[in-house]
């Protein structure tokens, strides 16, 4: 259209020297002059403004009342505690600062500039992240000096970014995005080339569009302070300032994928997530996560009947805000190898869709054709409690009291619920100085829980020791020993680390739960809990004596009873009910055993079934589970089950009709109803019920302790359960990340 | 009817043609980047491979610059090591040089590329023994300093921040060095000497005659005389000698406060 | 009308009858008869300017004289029968609706030809092969599976 500028140009002069001196750039006049419109408002005493909540539900603790000071936000007083921002100060009060570079579990960077206010007495406006408050400090965050300052920033800022948010995956819930609406100008004085920077490869998770990066740095702080991988940094300077990790090196911490989230624009995106939806098209489901024992509280994002992305809900005691890899990118197994439909293994040995009425029917028969001490249950690691409750009640009722949980081990401890909770709870590990990792990596095991030991260590000093096999920790820590002679040393005393124990104020001792499969896990417990009672990890005031569960199951099978011992079972099986078990050992099982699987995926045991029962995945159905620390939670379902696949409950009810041993619920109420008759604190959603009873009362045990160096109880992180194995992103994960 | 209009319409669009050719071209607002990469390529002489370490001579200043810092502070000696290693290996700093300052601060890798990134004066790609760098700022681009830079590289051939084929030199540019009083100047860092023999002078007052002059001598081994260039200056004084402050300054008129 | 007459007859004289008749066709005089608007634009069409002609045959005419401003511009179709505004191509739509007062020949060759796809009419009612639907409406043929996930497959065993 250049022929329009000329004429525009020729023109001008005829249409006289007011279209010179137009301004085409302008921003609101009154906001010209600063100062000028400050000094213009009336100078009248401050209206009463009525106290406002404070923003995000922001909590403010005093940890001692004399360090309380008091700021004015916009006229209104706030009491905070020392040390406190501006920013913060501001959030208490309820306004909302405008940042990118700020995060509250970061560190504080203060290179974005954008939470720009205006103090009274500070000739310029100041950066209120990186300002500490003061006493009687008079903050005014809505005054045309700080409108004006917002918007040149945000002018800046947009000075070198793309406007392709019509191709950019944050479009939607784009920090930028969003801020630029509220407090940018309308348009931008920057005529010149905008910057375009190389796109980084950070592996098989996170995208990058390097060239909309801001420089807000949030994703190095969180990759050196959180993930504990030091991999990415500032490269450069001046406008060439890029984000990389300067040489070839993808990110290769299992906490990647939370840059996505904490990435204030579209630099840093979800690779398996790239251009497969907006984010106003989901459908948002609160839930949580079950390919840990963790139980990260997550929305499922779903579109239609398809779960599009997972994201981390913010919750202080669990997950703060962040997930794992695995829990957030594990979500494309639920769309592979998916059971369908009830199917019988003909005599030619393939598999035949049959309809539900059938294949109750066969195993209706066949269960009544085995003798009742031969029928065995076992519940998966995926398994929520009320189909655990339904398997066990239907095994029960058919005579046999053989029901377990795959995962806890040959003759699982649970008279005691404090033998296999982590009882300080996961929050609580954060007032710990000294850990004591047994025969457990939580780096793979419970990645959030490493997290948080990540921040003691990071925040306290805290001292961390570790016995077992060499693995890769991410924080200051002694490899103690591999074995368990170095426990048998710490129960004598005669390891340099009794001493740090010993002196320690709230010594923390974590078990993993692979010990669970130990021959002499007795005796190894015992002597945790000798060291536990020399160190006087146990007090009233302070339960540092923890066990880390593996799956998601494990903890309500426990409360449950489902306790029998699959070395003794397993081998006299004739009917065999495995409820989404698939690492369960089969070996064993008599080549006569007439196998059920009752799952959601075509996984390892499927080949061994004689019957498939369809059943839902956690993102299907409603369940209740409870996490390693003794948290009960729900899942929500978020799209619709597959196929003809039903709950797990529900199956078992069915077939418990058809097998003529009825159980008495048709309802989920009036199965948890039955549910409190066996483990009431399963009922109490997102509540911790401690463990009251100590493991004092436990019976001595005359076990002795191998020599075997403890293995490692998860080899592949990314590949842990039925989900997990069927996912393409998984698989990627552990094809690019895990090689050595 | 239609030849008649399409005639007319050719005949339009002719003149509209010729009026736009005359027009000047419009050309695109450019913006300059820096030309160095903030990214590592592999190259055979710049890899994370090849071994790299600090000289004997040389880990004995890396101690003493060492000595300098608290214990728990050893990454504050990051920049004086990456000087010492660039010095040490002909004027640029391998990707393993990096590391082994890393290891040597005990920092993740990643914190040195950080800081060897942002100061320009750390050359992650080849330079030549000498280092000739022209300042581009404004009072020495006033005085000519692009000229300067112009017959430099045409002397030697090459382009900026290219080596000559010989290996001896290579043209940069760098931002103000504080000699607008002498302007137009360069600066010739000689690492042909390694770390123990390591200058980096300044030649100031140069014009382009005289700039091919310091090459040449310093292609032949001689030291030309640093500083300014120009016979009729001493330092930074003025040609020909000092013009004013001649006397002994006068004290300022009220300095005795009864006095006045 | 008189010169209207005097023409007529001039151009059989030329032509000859059978001739005329076609090229009376042809223009759509005949059509004229039947269609008031093609008629209308034939009668405003005389003592117009003839702009120009598109690549479709469309004509464009102008009349700057004894005519209201904002109606000097105008087009006759070259398809008499089915004519309809989207047979306008993008390079004469400006001109048409004073948009510019380039032409379109005129905007043809400023255009750089690097990108755009030809123009093409609205079909719209023409028939159902000229209907969109988007993928999962009930009229398009695929994309009927709606199916989201991908089941197991017992056949193929390890």
């Amino acid at each position: 259209m250049g022929f329009v500028l000329r004429a525009l140009q020729r023109a001008r002069p005829a249409i006289g020297g007011r279209v010179s001196t137009f301004r085409w750039i302008t921003s609101t006049p009154d906001l010209h002059k600063p100062e000028g419109a400050a000094a213009a408002e009336p100078a009248a005493p401050e209206p009463e403004i009525p106290p406002r909540t404070p923003v995000g539900g922001a909590r403010v603790q005093f940890s001692n009342p004399d360090d309380a000071i008091e700021v004015f936000v916009d006229g209104y007083p706030v009491k905070i505690p020392k040390g406190m921002t501006v920013l913060q100060a501001c959030e208490v009060a309820g306004v909302d600062i405008p940042r990118f570079c700020y995060h509250s579990r970061l560190s504080i960077a203060g290179n974005c500039r954008m939470c720009l206010v205006e103090v009274e007495k500070s000739p310029k406006p100041v950066a209120s992240c990186a300002m500490p408050a003061l006493p009687g400090m008079k903050i005014k965050t809505n005054t045309p000096v700080a409108k004006k300052a917002r918007e040149g920033v945000m002018e800046f800022l947009l000075m070198n970014h793309p406007l392709d948010c019509p191709i950019c995956d944050q479009g939607g819930e784009c920090d930028l995005q969003d801020q630029s609406m509220a407090f940018g100008s309308d348009r931008g004085r920057f005529t010149e080339m905008k910057r375009s920077v190389v796109d980084k490869n950070l592996g098989p998770l996170v995208k990058t569009v390097m060239t909309r990066c801001i420089q807000c740095t949030r994703c190095v702080r969180f990759a050196s302070e959180i993930a504990g991988v030091q991999d990415l940094g500032m490269l450069g300077r001046g406008s060439g300032e890029e984000i990389g990790t300067y040489v070839e090196k993808l990110m290769t911490s299992e906490l990647s994928g939370n840059v996505i989230d904490i990435c204030p624009v579209g630099a840093l995106t979800s690779k398996p997530f790239a251009f497969k939806a907006r984010n106003w098209e989901l459908k948002g489901t609160e839930s949580i996560d079950v390919t840990d024992a963790v139980g990260s509280n997550i929305r499922i994002d779903s579109r239609g009947p398809e779960v599009m992305r997972i994201l981390p809900r913010l919750n202080e005691d669990i997950n703060e805000e962040w997930i794992s890899d695995k829990t957030r990118f594990c979500y494309d197994g639920l769309k592979r190898q998916r059971l369908n439909d009830p199917m019988i293994r003909g005599p030619d040995g393939r598999f035949k869709s049959v309809s539900w009425r059938d294949a109750l029917a066969v195993v209706a028969e066949v269960i009544h054709q085995v003798k009742p001490d031969e029928i065995v249950g076992v519940a998966g690691k995926l398994s929520d409690a009320e189909s655990m409750m339904a398997l066990k009640d239907f095994v029960n009722r058919m005579g046999s009291n053989s029901v377990l949980c795959e995962g806890n081990g040959p003759n699982p401890q649970a008279d005691l619920r404090s033998s296999y909770l982590m009882n300080t709870s996961i929050a609580g590990l954060e007032k710990a100085d000294v850990f004591l990792l047994v025969g457990t990596q939580p780096r793979v095991e419970a990645p959030m829980v490493n997290a948080r030991i990540r921040k003691t260590v990071k925040a306290n000093q805290a001292k961390v020791a570790y016995i077992g096999p060499p693995t890769d920790i991410n924080y200051d820590h002694q490899h103690i020993g591999t074995g368990a002679e170095t426990l048998v040393e710490l129960v004598e005393g005669r390891h340099p680390f009794s001493s740090t124990l010993h002196s320690a104020k709230n010594p923390v001792i974590i078990v993993g739960a692979g010990i669970f499969e130990r021959d002499d896990k007795d005796a190894v417990f015992s002597a945790v809990e000798t060291i536990a009672k020399n160190a006087k990890v146990v007090r009233p005031d302070w339960n540092g004596l923890n066990v880390l569960l593996l799956n998601a199951a494990q903890a309500a099978a426990l409360d449950l009873g489902l306790v029998s011992s699959p070395n003794d079972t397993i081998p006299s099986a004739k009917f065999l009910y495995l409820m989404g078990a698939d690492d369960i050992s089969l070996e064993k099982l008599p080549d006569d055993a007439f196998v059920v699987y009752q799952g959601h995926h075509g996984d390892k045991s499927v080949y061994r079934a004689n019957v498939i029962l369809p059943a839902s995945a956690f993102s299907e159905k409603e369940g209740t589970y409870e996490n390693t620390e003794g948290c009960t939670q729900w899942t929500v379902p978020a799209v619709p089950t597959v196929g003809d696949a039903r709950d797990d409950w529900k199956i078992v009810r069915a077939l418990s009709e058809v097998a003529g041993v009825r159980l008495p619920y048709d309802s989920l109420t009036a199965i948890r109803a039955r549910i409190k008759t066996v483990a009431p604190n399963l009922l109490q959603v997102d509540e911790r019920e401690l463990a009251t009873m100590s493991f004092e009362l436990k019976p001595p045990v005359s076990q002795k302790i191998s020599s075997d160096p403890f293995k490692p109880a998860i080899e592949n992180f990314y590949m842990t359960d039925s989900i997990t194995r069927a996912s393409k992103i998984m698989a990627q994960c552990s094809a690019s990340l895990l090689k050595k | 009817m239609f030849p008649a209009a399409a005639r007319l319409a050719a005949k339009r669009a002719f003149q509209i043609r010729t009026a736009f050719h005359g027009s000047p071209k419009v050309t695109l607002a450019s913006r300059s980047f820096s030309t160095a990469l903030n990214y590592h390529i592999d190259s055979p002489d710049n890899n994370p491979d090849m071994p790299w370490d600090f000289s004997q001579a040389n880990k004995e200043r890396v101690k003493e610059i060492l000595s300098h810092y608290p214990s728990n502070y050893k990454q504050s000696a990051v920049i004086p090591l990456l000087d010492l290693a660039q010095q040490q290996h002909g004027g640029w700093l391998p990707v393993s040089a990096m590391n082994a300052v890393a290891k040597i601060i005990e920092v993740a890798p990643i914190r040195v590329y950080e800081v060897a990134t942002f100061y320009s004066m750390f050359n992650r790609t080849k330079v030549g023994k000498y280092h000739l760098l022209v300042c581009g700022t404004t009072p020495c681009m006033i005085r000519g300093s692009r000229e300067i830079e112009e017959a430099l590289l045409k002397h030697l051939g090459v382009k900026r921040n290219e080596v000559t084929k010989d290996g001896l030199f290579s043209v940069g540019e760098m931002e103000c060095m504080g000699c607008c009083v002498n302007a137009p100047m360069i600066t010739v860092a000689d690492y042909s000497k390694g770390s123990e023999g390591y200058t980096y002078n300044y030649y100031e007052d140069v014009t382009p005659k005289r700039v091919i002059e310091i090459i040449e001598m310093l292609r032949r081994g001689e030291a030309p005389p640093v500083g300014t260039q120009n016979p009729l200056r001493i330092k930074s004084g003025p040609e020909g000698g000092n013009t004013t402050l001649l006397g002994e300054p006068k004290p300022p008129p009220c300095r005795d406060l009864d006095a006045c | 009308m008189a010169s209207v007459v005097r023409g007529v007859v001039k151009a059989i004289k030329e032509k000859g009858f059978g001739n005329f008749i076609r090229e009376l066709r042809e223009e759509g005089y005949i059509r004229c008869l039947a269609d008031g608007n093609l008629l209308k634009t034939k009668i405003h069409s005389i003592g117009a300017t003839l702009v120009g002609v598109d690549k479709f045959g469309n004509k464009y005419y102008e009349k700057l004289e004894g005519i209201q401003f904002g109606r000097h511009r105008w087009v006759e179709y070259a398809q008499k029968g089915r004519y309809n505004a989207s047979q306008v191509p993008p390079e004469w739509h400006g001109w048409l609706h004073y948009i510019t007062d380039h032409t379109g020949d005129e905007l043809l060759m400023l255009k750089p030809k690097r990108y755009g796809v030809e123009h093409k009419e609205n079909f719209s009612g023409e028939g159902e092969e000229f209907i969109y639907h988007s993928k999962g409406h009930t009229l398009n043929p695929g994309q009927r599976d709606w199916t989201r996930y991908q089941s197991w497959q017992p056949a193929k065993k390890e």
